[in-house]
């Protein structure tokens, strides 16, 4: 059960930022990978980059969880996603990821957001950075 | 094999990658984010919607996944990506990646290749459409 607040677009604050980690592990690798069904070895055994490294999309997906780590969220709907990709992600690294919103508006009754967002492992080194746009839920707002 | 720039020509279309979206490989936690509208149909008629609908980053990894093909370690080092999903795609959809190289120019560093992509089902119908670049070494 989900313990924080729901997320209320007319409460969110522009600049107001998040925060979160995960371990990127074998097993998530073989998950998303088989998820997506794209069994690449680089993914999952060994790399041109030394060993296995994350689908790089792996580490794009994780940034949707930003929003998780303050408010109850479900029913958003990705529309947009602007990302550059600038080193590998290895398997076996603590990934950390900070974002920020950086806008909000309405359309045709839907409530949209943008977030700014990066990745860095625990070396330091940036992994990618994006700006998403979602809709906080698919059903239009109440007239 | 080592990506030529070279042998790269505006206007080629590059070697496409093909899925079939299934419910059981949408429904996965690490998919969802648990996202009820993902996996869950009485949610997603809820939310005005047929069907549960597949992320739209699904989509992009399959972008991603021909652009690994084509581009190999460049495009994990240096690729970006703007994409914008359109459509809806469905359980039972299958999804087609494309893409065609738009321009080259040269960089410090090698040669910048931008292209078009988009992904299209089974009719032709586009579903995620946008753009990439990747710096070829």
């Amino acid at each position: 059960m989900d313990d924080n607040p729901s997320m209320v677009f007319d409460d969110l604050s522009i600049g107001e930022e998040y925060t979160d980690e995960y371990v990127l592990t074998p097993e998530m690798a073989r998950d998303y990978a088989e998820g997506i069904a794209d069994l690449n070895p680089w993914y999952l055994e060994h790399s041109p980059f030394g060993g296995p490294v994350a689908n790089p999309m792996l580490i794009v997906a994780q940034h949707a969880r930003l929003f998780k780590t303050r408010y109850a969220t479900g029913g958003n709907v990705h529309t947009r996603h602007e990302t550059q990709f600038v080193n590998p992600a290895r398997i076996g690294k603590v990934i950390k990821v900070y974002g920020t919103l950086v806008d909000k508006y309405l359309k045709r009754g839907r409530e949209y957001l943008v977030m700014e967002c990066r990745s860095v492992d625990e070396d330091g080194i940036e992994i990618c950075r994006d700006r998403r746009t979602i809709i906080i839920r698919y059903a239009k707002r109440p007239e | 094999m080592p990506v030529v720039a070279e042998e790269l020509v505006v206007g080629q279309e590059i070697t496409p990658a093909v899925t079939q979206m299934t419910l059981e490989r949408m429904s996965r936690p690490l998919m969802t984010g648990s996202n009820p509208i993902h996996y869950d149909s009485a949610f997603a008629r809820n939310a005005g919607l047929p069907a549960p609908i597949a992320t739209g980053v699904m989509s992009s990894a399959l972008l991603s996944e021909m652009l690994t093909t084509a581009f190999a370690v460049d495009w994990i080092r240096s690729g970006s990506i703007d994409v914008r999903f359109i459509r809806p795609i469905y359980a039972g959809d299958t999804v087609t990646a494309r893409g065609r190289i738009t321009g080259k120019s040269p960089t410090n560093t090698g040669v910048r290749i931008a292209l078009d992509i988009w992904c299209e089902i089974q009719q032709g119908e586009p579903v995620t459409v946008g753009t990439a670049d990747v710096v070829v070494h």
